[in-house]
């Protein structure tokens, strides 16, 4: 299944961006959108490829939990 | 359109390859680093390690080559028509589980059909025919892309160049 996890962006520096993915902190360097810390990311291949609302990442997360 | 000079399992590989990290349960970095430029070198795993690698997509490859009568599930037919349409349709449908998929975390998981509205070096501003969105997707495979260029993209990355005819029937 190709399944998409959402990350919460908790860092951002020049070219930098620190995710906690599933409490696992992962850095990636190119975002493809405008993020600010706190926002919900889907993270592809080292590169943030979308922004998630928090409802669907909750969401997403009360159904692996 | 498919090149030629690349195989079927490049075919099948270059859209799969953004999925490689999903995977990494059982790969570890530099083995995800070795696929990831393998993918960029336009060279592709063995058939036999591919569906190792992603045994739930062969799965439904398999179910699809049945459902078109086709006995080498390796057959371009298969693998194209499975990236083209199989892939979209089982998602919007809900099998395998996406029905309990919240439906933003879905859609970067589908294959969008798209012109490229602004290349850049290393990524593209495109727009995807279904809903006119407007996006960037990375050109990781180094593509040669121009404006009014029709594209496939596949968790944020541009796959492959499509014809006019293609995109239209797609899209």
């Amino acid at each position: 299944m190709c399944l998409t996890i959402p990350g919460k962006v908790i860092e951002i520096g020049t070219n930098r961006f620190v995710i906690d993915y599933l409490s696992t902190k992962r850095e990636v360097n190119i975002s493809l959108v405008d993020v600010k810390i706190g926002d919900y990311v889907i993270v592809s291949n080292k590169i943030i490829i979308s922004k998630v609302n928090k409802d669907q990442a909750k969401k997403f997360f009360e159904l692996i939990n | 359109m498919v090149q030629d000079n690349l195989s079927v399992e490049y075919f099948f590989f270059s859209y799969a390859f953004p999925a490689l990290e999903k995977c990494t349960d059982r790969l570890t970095k530099e083995e995800i680093s070795k696929y990831e430029d393998m993918a960029v070198g336009k060279e592709s795993p063995s058939k036999e390690e591919l569906e190792k690698l992603f045994p739930k997509s062969f799965e439904r490859i398999k179910k699809y080559a049945e459902k078109l009568k086709i006995k080498n599930h390796w057959d371009i037919k298969v693998i194209k028509g499975y990236w083209y349409e199989e892939h979209n349709r089982i998602i919007d449908s809900g099998e395998s589980g996406y029905n309990k998929t919240p439906s933003q975390l879905r859609k970067p998981c589908k294959v969008d059909f798209a012109m490229i509205t602004k290349p850049r070096a290393s990524f593209a501003e495109v727009k995807v025919k279904k809903n006119k969105d407007l996006k960037r997707a990375i050109n990781y495979l180094n593509l040669h892309l121009f404006e009014n260029e029709y594209v496939t993209i596949h968790l944020g990355h541009i796959i492959e160049k499509i014809s006019e005819e293609v995109y239209k029937k797609y899209a």
